[in-house]
């Protein structure tokens, strides 16, 4: 797969700075260019925070002077969604109800990476809140698709899936209640891991679902979302979903996937629940082909329908959504953007009863993905249903509908990634999904590595 | 029937749609205002489909606890 975006890989990156061929000032000075001359027809970042990231980066060229090795991400520019809380810098969510906020504290990722000596090259725009987008009405203008500006880039991790499309950065930090981190990856046409829930800490992210936020990375190649995730996979006592696997992850380098595989194939979802474009079945078809020559087994699978995975969700979702942004919505309707207003009030008309009722059901999906996973290693599905959407198709006035299939993994904890499969006759990014067993993360990383292999 | 007949009681389904839809935001405490009521409404609309799923296939669960 060739990227017309994209630096090289922080693997490549990481052995120049040691070797001293290159410094971190050198890349972090390149990264800051390139977002001055191209974000403002992409407009990805919501703050570059240039003196920081300047400072962050003589300190880690001074650390490798001295011989500190922090590991793979020591000196290495990265950018996070304007959701996770950075000490002394402002971090707004895109909404006004969040003007001029400066946290005095920073997010568990922000701290992770500040002890491995990374980068923060600066905040990234978002729909509001996490919420639905694109709304023309906020702080920061739409992020744009780096493929083709014309078009959406998907949300909620808008700036996250643009900034590494576009080759601001290797690796970005979003999150991902509903499909959010996939959802930018698929249409931006780079990859987008939504891990096992609780491997990374969300204590200092805005929440938006407490029961189905995650921290989500979306990363250039599969391995540079492994560099990051080595970093951020740690317990947290604070966030009461924080676990750990029982083996380590994340440790050392990957391979792509070698020896047997059993793919579990969910077709309904996308023919008949939910209608894929023709073009994203054919590569997702092309990619079943492949991996069934070069030895996988493949088999269709029956999971409940997509709906109930749907409707399952947003009760949970919205529910939670509304019960901790009621009093707000209430008071100061007015600095809300009339699309997260639209979309957060039917969390209003959902009844305690209701949100119990989800949360049994809930476990039923989730002992279903389960039995599933039982016998197949991997599941293989749509992410995305269709090419990015242009702007100019957007409806004026209402929320716009994005098709993609987030819901599932969100729902249940198990890992997903987003697979970057090919492109649209009109030359947008299209991806699809790899599902996997709780804690299976690292496996996710290796099947996309194999398939990269075999394209 | 004739056309102006039905057009009649689609505008009357349309009111009784509208009514309960006014009915819960009031309950909720909510306001929309009036350009925006039939957005919110197909929404609402939405969430009562997809609570009621929600209700069937809960109650159809095997899953203890």
């Amino acid at each position: 797969m060739a990227y017309e975006f994209g630096g090289e890989p922080i693997s490549v990156t990481a052995r120049r700075l040691r070797e001293g061929s290159l410094t971190s000032v050198k890349i972090t000075r390149e990264a800051i260019m390139k977002i001055e001359r191209e974000d403002r027809s992409i407009k990805s970042f919501a703050l570059v925070t240039k003196e920081r990231a300047l400072a962050d980066a003589h300190a880690a060229d001074a650390a490798f002077r001295a011989g500190h090795d922090k590991g793979i991400m020591h000196g290495i520019p990265y950018a996070i969604k304007d959701v996770f809380d950075t000490r002394g810098i402002r971090t707004e969510a895109n909404s006004r109800a969040f003007a001029n906020r400066v946290p005095s504290t920073d997010a568990a990722v922000v701290e992770r990476l500040n002890e491995a000596g990374a980068v923060l090259l600066g905040k990234l725009s978002c729909y509001e809140c996490s919420t639905i987008g694109p709304d023309p009405t906020l702080p920061c203008e739409p992020v744009r698709n780096p493929w083709n500006t014309d078009y959406v880039t998907g949300g909620s991790s808008s700036g996250s899936g643009a900034a590494v499309a576009a080759g601001f950065v290797a690796v970005a930090i979003g999150s991902d209640t509903a499909g959010s981190v996939r959802g930018p990856a698929g249409y931006c046409g780079v990859f987008g891991l939504k891990p096992t829930s609780g491997l990374i800490s969300r204590r200092g992210l805005m929440p938006l679902s407490h029961t189905m936020d995650h921290v989500g990375v979306i990363g250039a190649t599969p391995h540079d979302i492994a560099a990051m995730m080595g970093v951020l996979v740690e317990h947290d006592s604070v966030d009461r979903a924080s676990r750990l696997p029982s083996k380590s992850i994340f440790d050392k380098p990957l391979a792509p996937w070698a020896g047997p595989i059993r793919v579990g194939v969910p077709r309904h979802h996308f023919t008949v629940d939910r209608q894929a474009g023709a073009e994203i079945q054919g590569l997702i078809d092309r990619s079943l082909n492949t991996l069934a020559d070069a030895g996988a087994h493949i088999e269709e699978i029956t999971l409940p329908s997509y709906e109930a995975f749907e409707a399952c969700g947003r009760v949970i979702m919205l529910s939670e959504a509304f019960s901790l942004y009621e009093d707000r919505l209430r008071a100061e309707p007015h600095l809300f953007g009339p699309h997260m207003h639209q979309w957060i009030t039917p969390g209003a008309f959902i009844t305690e009863s209701d949100y119990l009722s989800a949360l049994r059901l809930r476990k039923t999906l989730t002992e279903e993905m389960d039995r599933v996973l039982l016998r197949h290693d991997v599941i293989m599905t749509a992410s995305i249903l269709t090419p990015a959407p242009k702007f100019s198709d957007l409806p004026p006035d209402r929320i716009p509908t994005i098709d993609m299939q987030g819901f599932p993994a969100t729902l249940t904890g198990h890992p997903a990634l987003a697979v970057p499969i090919g492109f649209s006759s009109e030359k947008l990014p299209l991806s699809m999904q790899l599902l996997g067993r709780r804690m299976d993360d690292e496996r996710l990383i290796q099947v996309a590595l194999w398939l990269q292999v075999l394209i | 029937m004739s056309g102006n007949e039905n057009n009649l009681i689609g505008s009357r389904v349309e009111d009784a749609r509208r009514v309960r839809f006014l009915n819960a935001l009031k309950i909720a405490g909510l306001t929309v205002s009036e350009g925006k009521l039939a957005l919110y409404a197909d929404d609402y609309d939405r969430i009562l489909a997809e609570i009621g799923l929600v209700r069937k296939l809960a109650a159809q669960s095997k899953t203890p606890g």
